[in-house]
């Protein structure tokens, strides 16, 4: 392994990593959400009514393990495998 | 002889009237409550929970009328209903999905609906508040069954707070239950995995005798 084989290896870990730091810190959700459902304020007249707080739709992006992270890390474990496979090709022939 | 009669028919009317349990407030006599609402400030969750996915969902168009004389709730009848194409999951693509002929089939069952048929165990919370269940049938997806729900009802005269909301006296439904996909001939392949078979649906419904 050349040191641009090592290279392309830690950058790689270190995306993949980045991405999975991200997904955890985001929720650590199943599948990627577009947005969320809040509780809205509830009155007082509604809570004499024996109201419960109603729920609002608030876009938020969430990060999702499918499919986002996933595909990530799946691209980069791809072009990582190419990139080291390609260094590895150019350097035997270098020698040759 | 006639005395006796006159004497046992009073003392019926006095029993039932003792085990009758309604509402102790100024209204009196039956009363009709339309819970339509143009805000649509009356809304219905329903709530779905799998190792996968978590789904929440709303229907802000409610829509019924319930009928019960205001001193025995024990009267109570009437239907409330949402479209299937008012439901709401944050998601349009899912949205169409669960209206589909593989879910919810909208075009050929539009409406979800609940036709109240008695009541039960009743129990004063306050004298403007009782806690009820309700034996009723629970239609959607072209399949009926019965169920019970267990329903918080308050009951608020005319006032000058209630009038924020609509006029007339206002009656707050709340009520929680759950009820299973495949028991409704709703059962395809997400059904378990991403989508649970049972489901929780949360019902928060204001009514006005003045509309």
């Amino acid at each position: 392994m050349n040191n641009k084989q090592k290279y392309v290896l830690v950058v790689a870990l270190i995306l993949i990593v980045g991405a999975l730091i991200w997904w955890i810190a985001d929720g650590g959700e199943v599948l990627t959400k577009d947005g969320i459902w809040i509780e809205k304020p509830i009155s007082d007249l509604d809570k004499a009514l024996g109201q419960k707080p109603q729920l609002e739709f608030k876009e938020q992006f969430t990060l999702g393990l499918l499919p986002h992270v996933a595909v990530f890390s799946g691209l980069v474990v791809l072009i990582s495998t190419i990139l080291f496979f390609t260094i590895k090709t150019k350097k035997i022939q270098e020698t040759k | 002889m006639k005395e006796i009669l006159k004497t046992s028919i009073i003392v019926l009317i006095s029993v039932a009237l003792t085990l009758a349990q309604g509402f102790k407030v100024k209204a009196s006599g039956e009363q009709t409550f339309n819970f339509e609402d143009k805000y649509g400030r009356n809304q219905l969750t329903f709530f779905s929970s799998t190792p996968l996915e978590d789904i929440t969902g709303v229907s802000n168009a409610v829509k019924g009328k319930v009928t019960f004389n205001v001193a025995d709730i024990k009267t109570l009848k009437g239907s409330i209903s949402i479209p299937v194409a008012s439901l709401k999951t944050g998601i349009d693509l899912r949205d169409e999905h669960l209206k589909s002929d593989n879910w919810m089939d909208a075009e050929s069952y539009p409406e979800i609906t609940f036709l109240i048929k008695s009541v039960s165990e009743v129990k004063t919370e306050a004298d403007n508040k009782l806690q009820i269940k309700v034996t009723g049938d629970f239609t959607t997806h072209g399949v009926t069954k019965e169920i019970v729900v267990p329903i918080s009802l308050t009951y608020l005269d005319a006032s000058e707070q209630t009038k924020q909301r609509a006029p007339g006296d206002l009656l707050g439904v709340q009520a929680t239950f759950n009820i299973v996909l495949s028991d409704y001939d709703i059962d395809n392949m997400i059904v378990g995995q991403k989508v649970a078979d049972d489901i929780e649906i949360n019902v928060n419904i204001v009514g006005s005798n003045a509309m």
